[in-house]
């Protein structure tokens, strides 16, 4: 096989081990791993760095404080790659969203607990309500504290496909063409404008088409690597991004 | 990665709430929309997928196969690298072999090598051809580029577009008819364009070689057996009509055909369908090509256009140079339009239209290229390009033309839209100094204030019609108003034609 990166390629079937995205294997192999195998724990620890966001915002939404939201984040974190036994506590292992959540949920019941024994032991610690946290309270009457997990999760997925699309481009010397031509991810934009960055990128109308098309198409790959690398079976890829798509929706 | 916060903005295009900068600016949830729509649309049937290139490496040991491009009715197509050479190339495997059939074969490499023999920029090459690994293979040159399907299926094209593409293809379909060939397939899926823009026909006479391999597959028998059917009569949608009642007779006139369906396609965005509407009718595009499509799109090849030569010359005559609507004017009149000494304050803006008038020139205001329009109206027609709300009204008396445009808590302010407004061609952009109309003697038209006998409403930068809430009669007795609906946006382009008797 050719040592250049290829994205995933429509006539082949889903392949276990792609030669293309690392991503695309990391929570097959954390979900397929043997108890602690040093490749499962580099790619839970690849996963957890990726995914950091949804579960801050999680505690967030349900402490309502930010610093000690971040402050869990980070012991809980600790502990699913410490390999205790938060990280077999969740069943859930066909998503990685799924599979984190009710991780974090289970830390934050065990954790409320000791809190609860350390208030009846004395030593109660007030949370203020600054104005962050004001802000924070009424997002929270907004949001369910799931619900916000799984649109952080979106947000964190798309986040990380476009950043990937950008340092692609970076690297071949196309970074003005990228921002240029990132509005039209979301969309057909005008034609006047289309000219318009044709004439500023040095194209002609058609190549720009092509550019343009090959933009979103890579996108696209790269969307789906993104989330098929949280999935252990590829097929998911599809139903996976609906639900997002949902999470996103208010 | 900063914290990402409740949204201070909305998404204008779907009003999801906005993150913080995490994703560039870019609304999320439009970028996971777009990018999602994409991908269930272009599902591929799931059919015999196609092999995987490692099996058939084997039987080209000269190629580095890389990957499999897509599927056509006729064969895989594989990106490939010679290696000799160090080039890309594009593998086609075409239908398995007849081993050993010596009429059959021979037939085949004189069709691949009439094929070889075409040698022009806007064909696709053939490297080489011949049997391997119980297929027959086909060695082109590597297009790297889309084909005008995989644009179709994401973007409209503007007419400009549309017709940049016909002078390059009717080079490469009279080359080949010149010597002989005719395509037989031409559609969207065998036109390539390459990233530089150029177009690129691909597979000639791929058809007739497929149907001769089908066909000699049953020995002895002349008529054309089940499976060459799509090979011999094309595409159907594309396919000119004799290629399915008379496929013997079928000749380089087909070829026009397909064209035309391509043509009419890439303007309107549609496939002619049994009424064959006028392309005009669709889009705003020269009514003399409306001409060109249905005489391409005749059913009789008696009376298309005998050569592609002549669809390319009229379109030619039809068309300025795409991108630039002034080209054809001197220096000095372009002068006038597009810069004037000193700051536009002082000219008023009735010395600047005059001078415009007097020019006789079609204004170019920001990115709005008139580049096809009707020729100026007949004089009982009134064709106003706006982007428009329900909030406007467009109103003319005695032989002025304005607009009102409501804003809250203004009722009937006579300020006037604040939108770039072509009459009959000719740009206005109203004044907020009170002179915001248009004399009449600037369009073509003399009809006083009198009811029309229609008006329609076209949303231009999109599909579909949106209407007017009812035909205007002159109120007050000497201005008519028209009043546009509520579903009527301001940030599309609408033409409204007002016609009276």
């Amino acid at each position: 096989m050719n040592a250049e990166p290829t994205a995933p390629l429509p006539c082949h079937p889903p392949q276990g081990t792609s030669v293309g995205d690392f991503r695309t294997t990391r929570w097959t192999q954390v979900s397929r791993a043997k108890a602690d195998s040093p490749e499962g724990r580099c790619a839970l620890a690849e996963l957890c760095n990726a995914y950091y966001e949804p579960v801050a915002t999680f505690l967030r939404y349900n402490l309502r404080d930010a610093d000690a939201a971040r402050d869990l984040a980070h012991d809980f974190f600790a502990q699913m790659l410490a390999g205790g036994a938060i990280a077999h506590a969740a069943p859930e292992r066909g998503r990685f969203r799924s599979y984190l959540l009710g991780a974090v949920k289970h830390y934050l019941s065990h954790h409320r607990e000791a809190l609860g024994r350390s208030k009846r032991g004395g030593g109660v610690e007030h949370l203020s309500l600054n104005k962050t946290e004001a802000r924070l309270v009424s997002d929270a009457g907004v949001l369910a504290p799931d619900a916000a997990f799984d649109r952080q999760w979106a947000l964190t997925v798309v986040a990380h496909a476009l950043a990937a699309l950008r340092r692609e481009c970076v690297a071949e010397g196309r970074a003005d063409f990228f921002e240029r031509a990132k509005p039209w991810l979301t969309g057909d934009a005008g034609r006047g404008e289309q000219a318009a960055l044709a004439a500023g990128c040095e194209m002609n109308a058609n190549a720009l088409k092509v550019a343009v098309h090959r933009l979103k198409r890579r996108f696209r790959q790269l969307l789906k690597a993104e989330v098929a690398g949280t999935l252990d079976d590829p097929a998911l890829v599809e139903a996976e991004m609906r639900a997002l798509f949902a999470a996103l929706g208010s | 990665m900063s914290e990402s916060t409740s949204a201070a903005t909305a998404c204008p295009k779907c009003g999801a709430a906005l993150p913080s900068d995490a994703t560039a600016g870019l609304c999320p949830r439009c970028l996971l929309a777009e990018a999602m729509a994409a991908t269930q649309g272009a599902a591929e049937p799931a059919a015999q997928p196609p092999l995987p290139p490692e099996q058939i490496a084997p039987h080209f040991p000269q190629l580095e196969i890389l990957e499999c491009l897509g599927r056509g009715g006729m064969g895989v197509v594989y990106k490939a690298r010679q290696k000799s050479l160090n080039r890309f190339v594009a593998l086609k495997l075409l239908a398995p072999e007849r081993g050993g059939d010596a009429k059959f074969a021979d037939r085949f490499v004189r069709e691949a090598q009439a094929l070889a023999a075409l040698n022009h920029p806007n064909i696709v090459t053939i490297h080489d051809f011949g049997p391997a690994g119980g297929y027959y293979y086909l060695l082109m040159e590597f297009v790297d580029g889309v084909n005008l399907r995989q644009l179709l299926q994401t973007r409209k094209f503007t007419p400009a577009e549309a017709l940049a593409i016909v002078p390059p293809l009717c080079d490469a379909l009279q080359y080949a008819h010149d010597r002989g060939i005719v395509h037989r397939d031409i559609k969207p899926e065998n036109l390539l364009l390459d990233k530089d823009g150029r177009v690129k026909v691909a597979d000639f006479g791929i058809a007739k070689m497929f149907g001769a391999m089908l066909a000699s597959g049953t020995a002895g028998e002349p008529a054309v057996p089940e499976g060459a059917t799509q090979a011999a009569v094309g595409t159907p949608g594309y396919s000119a009509p004799e290629q399915k009642t008379d496929p013997q007779r079928v000749d380089s006139r087909a070829d026009v055909y397909s064209l035309g369906v391509v043509l009419y396609e890439l303007l309107t965005g549609e496939r002619p369908n049994g009424r064959l509407e006028p392309p005009s009718k669709k889009v705003q595009i020269d009514v003399r090509l409306d001409e060109v499509v249905l005489r391409a799109l005749e059913g009789d090849p008696e009376l298309r256009f005998q050569q592609v030569s002549e669809v390319k010359t009229m379109v030619e005559t039809i068309v300025r140079p795409p991108g630039n609507p002034l080209s054809g004017l001197p220096a000095a009149d372009v002068a006038i339009i597009t810069h004037r000494k000193g700051k536009p304050k002082n000219m008023t803006s009735t010395k600047i239209k005059m001078a415009l008038l007097s020019a006789g020139v079609l204004l170019v205001a920001g990115a709005l290229a008139i580049a096809f329009l009707s020729p100026a109206g007949t004089k009982k027609t009134i064709t106003i390009k706006a982007y428009i709300d329900g909030r406007d009204t467009l109103k003319i008396q005695g032989k002025k033309v304005w607009w009102e445009h409501e804003e809250a808590g203004f009722p009937g302010d006579p300020k006037g839209g604040n939108h770039p407004t072509f009459i009959n061609g000719m740009a206005w952009r109203p004044q907020w100094d009170g002179t915001n109309s248009i004399p009449f003697e600037a369009l073509t038209s003399l009809f006083g204030p009198k009811s029309p006998s229609q008006v329609t409403l076209t949303k231009l930068s999109g599909r579909g019609v949106a209407a007017i809430s009812e035909l205007p009669t002159p109120a007050n007795s000497n201005t008519l108003a028209l009043f546009f609906n509520d579903e009527v946006g301001g940030a599309d382009l609408y033409e409204v034609r007002i016609q009276w008797k």
